[in-house]
Formats: C-alpha cells, structure tokens, sequence
C-alpha cells in the first residue's frame, strides 16, 4: 500500500522530485490548495474516504497523509 | 426534503449577456509563474472569464439579456406578470433591484418585482419560485433574471476565487402552457456551513468600517479584507462530491430518472474538476455534460442559464431535450430540477 500510495501522490503533485514518506509537506514546491484538492479526490475515488480540511491542515509530513488513510479504513 | 411537481408550465426560452471586457487566465496574474497558471487552468478550466467594468452592474447584463429575449420570442414587456432577480451583487442596499428592472424594461406597474439572494444555487430557487407564482399563484408569464458581478467581491490577488469568477446576466421566460410533461425539483439548505463560502463584513452582522476593509493575512493563510468573498475549497469541493452528488442520485432514484433516457446534465460551473468529478460519480458520460466555464468561468446564479443558451444557441434544431439541472454552493443551498426542454429559444450570448 506505501509504494501504491507514494506513486499516485507523487502524480497528484507532478513532481520532478521523488517524494518519500518523511517529506515535510509544507517544503514540498508542488503543495498547494489545488493539490490538496486533488488529493481530497484521489482518497475518495480509491478508498471511499471523505477527508476534510481540518483533517489536511492537521497533516505535517506526507505519512500523515497515509497514517490517516489507514486508521480511516479500520 | 422539500420535493415538487409543476405541471402546465413551459420554458420558452433563454438568454445570457457577459461583459465585453475578457481576462485570460495565463496572460493576467502576473504573481503567478506559468507553470503554476497552466496546472491552474488545467484543473479549474477556466482559460478566459469576463469582468464588467466599474459602471456596469448584474443587473445592466440582466437587463440587455431580457430586451434580447423579448425580441426572439417577439412578445411584449407589457406581457410580464412577475420579475424574478436573483443576485448577489445587487444594485444597491435596497430597494430590491427587480423594482428598478421593472422601470427600465418597460414592464406595467402591476407588475410583481423582488429580489432573491441567492447564488451557485439561485436558477434552481428561481425556477422554482416561478412555477410557484405560476401554479399557485395564478400568474401567466414569469421573467427570470439572474445575474452576477462576483469579480467585484473578490480581492485582485486571491487566487483561490479570483482565478475561476466570472460576470453574466441571464434572461428566462416562463409561460403556462397546457399538456407539458411536469417540471420536478428537490431542494435543499445546510445553514451550518453557512461560512464556508462568505462576504463577512458589510451587512448589519458585521458593518464594513475601515478595519474590516483591511487587506491582510486570515486564519487560512490567505491575503484579503473581511469585505472580500472568502471560500474554503477544500469543504466546498466536499460538499459537492458527497452532499449534492447524494441529492442527485436519491432523486434520480424516486423519479426513476435513468442516465440513459436523459439527453444533458447541466451542472453549476463551479469548477471543471469538481463538476467531472460530479458527473463521474452520476455516471454521466462526458458527452452529456455541457460546459460554458472554460469560456465565461463561473458565473454564480448565471452559470445554469447561461450554460444551456451557449449549449443550444449553437445547434440549429433544439426539438425535446430532457435534461437534469443542478445548482449547489454558497448558503449551502442546492437543488435538483427534471424538466424537458421543447425547442427552447436560446440566442447567441450577447455581450455588454
């Protein structure tokens, strides 16, 4: 699931740069509203989960994307 | 769930009116870099939009898009029973800017004339207000307008709002009319999120004073003044991919509405993500679903209208199309409509 999750955020935010889990998200170039957006779209199309943006403003490193993704699905 | 039916009640016809004055989204923000315009408009949709100018308001665009369908459907502003306004940007405080329409269209004095503030929602409302005062009300011709200025609300550098809003007026004209299939509609309110989308100062709750028409940085990180429109993205774009897509599918679902039987879905132009998106989920295939906003962007309470008289002013026979409308946004207010449109009169958009 972490290689499948860091492949399709990777093209969320069309990065030339390869993201790893313990990126800060704030210091990634390519993450803004709109890439969060399509992040909001991506986890509702593969995993059903509605993600608010209270939850996005709580996520500090690009695991936390993940770690919310999985406790959602438990 | 408020849910109706009208019968014996028939749209004639359809105009839409934008101001002349066009701001391409890659040559304008020059705070931006390209590459960050085009992933922009690649997501949004949005390649140009048009802005009045200070002098012109809605209601002016309304008011150019009414004389243009009174002129196709060759019938008498003398014939008017009720004016419909519905906007966000009217032309004063008060009086109801449908009072002043009244006078510039030349509509009789016994004329019904009022307000309604609403927005990405506001067709849907207004459509349904007029078959009310049709149905109940014993009126036999209704005039639409709904029409916004949102360019004026938003703060120049705001790239969450100023890069998708656009300016438009619209005309419709609805008649009784006997032996038409019924016109259904659902509507719905959530007053709990009222400020996810905003004006905050400049009514009576919070009045517009020097500090409130501050430009700084806000609790969302983003730079404007407490009189300019603020939205928060992220929980509109959830709203619309959970709540509305849910109100569609439930009264598709009740009216036993299958996406195969019907010819366009028309969507509030909110944003070419959110409305794919929208018809992806309802399982309509891109086809059906026409788009206005990569041209005129979104137009708050003019995007339905003005989206179905770009649609078919281009085609050169209209005949039957049954078609499903959906307006949702700001309030939060949204709604659903099933209506067959029989050779609708939709004029090429004028400008102003």
């Amino acid at each position: 699931m972490e290689d499948s999750f860091i492949e399709w955020f990777s093209e969320i935010l069309e990065s030339e740069n390869p993201v790893s889990l313990e990126d800060v998200l704030a210091d990634i170039e390519e993450w803004d509203s709109l890439a969060a957006l399509s992040l909001i779209s991506m986890v509702d199309d593969e995993y059903g989960i509605i993600m608010g943006s209270k939850d996005v403003k709580k996520m500090v490193i690009v695991r936390d994307i993940l770690d919310f993704i999985k406790n959602s699905m438990e | 769930m408020a849910k109706v039916k009208f019968n014996n009640i028939v749209v004639r016809g359809i105009s839409g009116v934008v101001p002349k004055n066009k701001v391409n989204n890659l040559n304008a923000h020059s705070e931006l870099t390209d590459a960050e315009k085009k992933k922009t408009i690649k997501l949004t949709g949005v390649h140009e939009y048009r802005k009045s100018s200070a002098d012109v308001c809605a209601s002016d665009l309304c008011q150019k898009a009414a004389e243009i369908l009174f002129e196709r459907l060759g019938i008498s502003p003398s014939t008017i029973d009720a004016i419909l306004f519905v906007s966000q940007t009217p032309d004063h405080r008060l009086p109801s800017t449908a009072c002043i329409l009244q006078n510039k269209l030349s509509c009789l004095k016994s004329t019904l004339a009022f307000d309604i503030n609403l927005g990405c929602s506001g067709f849907i409302y207004g459509l349904y207000t007029a078959c009310s005062l049709i149905q109940g009300g014993g009126l036999r011709r209704v005039l639409l307008l709904c029409g916004d200025t949102q360019t004026k609300l938003g703060y120049g550098e705001d790239k969450n709002v100023n890069f998708i809003l656009g300016d438009a007026g619209t005309a419709t004209i609805i008649d009784v009319k006997e032996d038409v299939p019924d016109i259904k509609m659902t509507l719905m309110t959530d007053g709990s999120r009222y400020d996810k989308l905003i004006v905050p100062a400049g009514g009576c709750r919070i009045p517009s004073t020097d500090s409130t028409r501050k430009i700084e940085k806000q609790p969302d990180g983003g730079f404007r003044s407490l009189d300019h429109l603020c939205m928060d993205g992220m929980e509109i774009f959830n709203f619309s991919v959970t709540d509305v897509v849910q109100t569609i599918r439930e009264f598709m679902a009740e009216e036993n509405i299958k996406v195969e039987e019907t010819d366009c879905l028309f969507l509030h132009q909110a944003n070419k993500f959110m409305t794919d998106k929208i018809a992806r989920k309802l399982k309509f295939s891109l086809e059906k679903v026409p788009y206005s906003l990569g041209f005129y962007g979104n137009t708050s309470c003019a995007s339905i209208p003005l989206t179905i008289a770009h649609h078919f002013s281009q085609m050169e026979t209209i005949g039957k199309k049954h078609c499903l409308l959906s307006g949702f946004g700001v309030g939060l207010s949204w709604g659903v409509i099933d209506i067959i449109f029989d050779d609708i009169v939709c004029p090429i958009i004028g400008e102003l």
